[in-house]
């Protein structure tokens, strides 16, 4: 009986390993990578990675993004102490101001607006979501009745 | 970037690649599915890749990763047989294996074609644990200690999974029909 040392063996089959070919990939492997390409590039922005959205969408979410970590990161500062609550608010002075003036513009535009609404009891409030409900359900209904009769057998 | 110039660069790399893959999964149809994946990556990185010498090497890092995480989302699985395997046979690491080999060369007596689907095929035979260490060492030219960490598990038992891949394989490999005469593997 031979004897071979774990060196004498590891040699053995690396020598046979190595001497493998490269397996060939299947015919599909192809095709299948190329439609998978063009489906992801069918799909809208919204759908693709990062990479793909639009530049102008890149900025404006880099732009929130950094400003929605800011916001946290001085509300926690301010919350452990380093830094005083007087200082944060000057610092978000101009968009407390802008949130103030869009607030003030909405409840002026609902004023307007407001006195030529008709008043609405709670019955009729009621009846009109119960009658938009029961239509939601015959329309869903009706959408699963005709695609099982017009379609699924086809 | 065109269409045809990926084709291209996909037809210099698939065969590489789906080797890569289906020798550490032993499965051809996760093997393909891995390959899909890597070669959607590289398309999203094309425009650095196609003029970037290192690109070979790159395809086969990102195969080897998502090879060995494809497999590791089994690792439960795995490590559970892995080490029922080693309870068991504890006992054979502290002796001798022994295996029947022919004279000179494993599959000498093989046509070149027949000889590459032999060790193809008793490469698919052995367990997860022993061929994904074994592929890591000689096809990769992985160091131990870099499969192991790769992996998470020990270096002993990276080791000793490799050894016991080797006598395994050499026993598969054995069963060619050649005249065979008997060795032994010492530790």
């Amino acid at each position: 009986m031979a004897r071979l040392t774990p060196e004498e063996l590891e040699q053995k089959i690396h020598a046979v390993l190595r001497e493998q070919p490269p397996r060939r990939a299947p015919m599909s492997l192809e095709a299948r990578v190329l439609g998978e390409i063009a489906r992801r590039q069918a799909l809208p922005w919204w759908q693709q990675s990062y990479a793909y959205w639009p530049n102008a969408v890149k900025l404006s979410f880099l732009v929130i993004a950094t400003g929605i970590a800011g916001a946290l990161l001085l509300f926690s500062m301010q919350l452990l102490g380093v830094v005083s609550g007087e200082s944060v608010r000057q610092l978000f002075e101009p968009v407390f101001g802008a949130v103030h003036t869009l607030r003030a513009g909405a409840s002026a535009v609902i004023g307007l607006v407001t006195p030529s609404m008709p008043e609405f009891s709670n019955t009729f409030l009621y009846g009109g979501l119960a009658i938009l409900g029961g239509a939601y359900a015959v329309m869903l209904g009706l959408g699963a009745t005709a695609y099982r009769v017009l379609w699924q057998h086809r | 970037m065109t269409p045809v110039d990926f084709t291209t660069f996909m037809r210099n790399y698939q065969d590489m690649v789906y080797s890569t893959a289906v020798r550490l999964l032993g499965n051809d149809a996760q093997a393909e599915d891995i390959s899909q994946e890597v070669f959607l990556k590289a398309y999203e990185r094309y425009d650095d890749l196609s003029t970037s010498p290192t690109a070979g090497g790159w395809l086969k890092t990102v195969t080897t990763n998502l090879s060995i995480n494809h497999l590791q989302r089994y690792r439960k699985r795995w490590s559970f047989f892995s080490d029922l395997v080693h309870r068991d046979s504890d006992g054979e690491d502290s002796g001798e294996v022994e295996f029947a080999a022919p004279d000179g060369d494993f599959l000498a007596d093989l046509n070149q074609g027949d000889r590459r689907a032999w060790v193809e095929r008793a490469l698919d035979e052995l367990p997860d644990h022993q061929r994904v260490p074994l592929v890591l060492y000689h096809f990769e030219d992985m160091p131990y200690d870099d499969i192991a960490r790769q992996l998470g598990v020990s270096l002993s038992k990276i080791k000793t999974d490799i050894l016991r891949g080797r006598t395994a394989l050499a026993q598969i490999l054995m069963r060619s029909g050649t005249e065979h005469e008997s060795l032994t593997a010492q530790r």
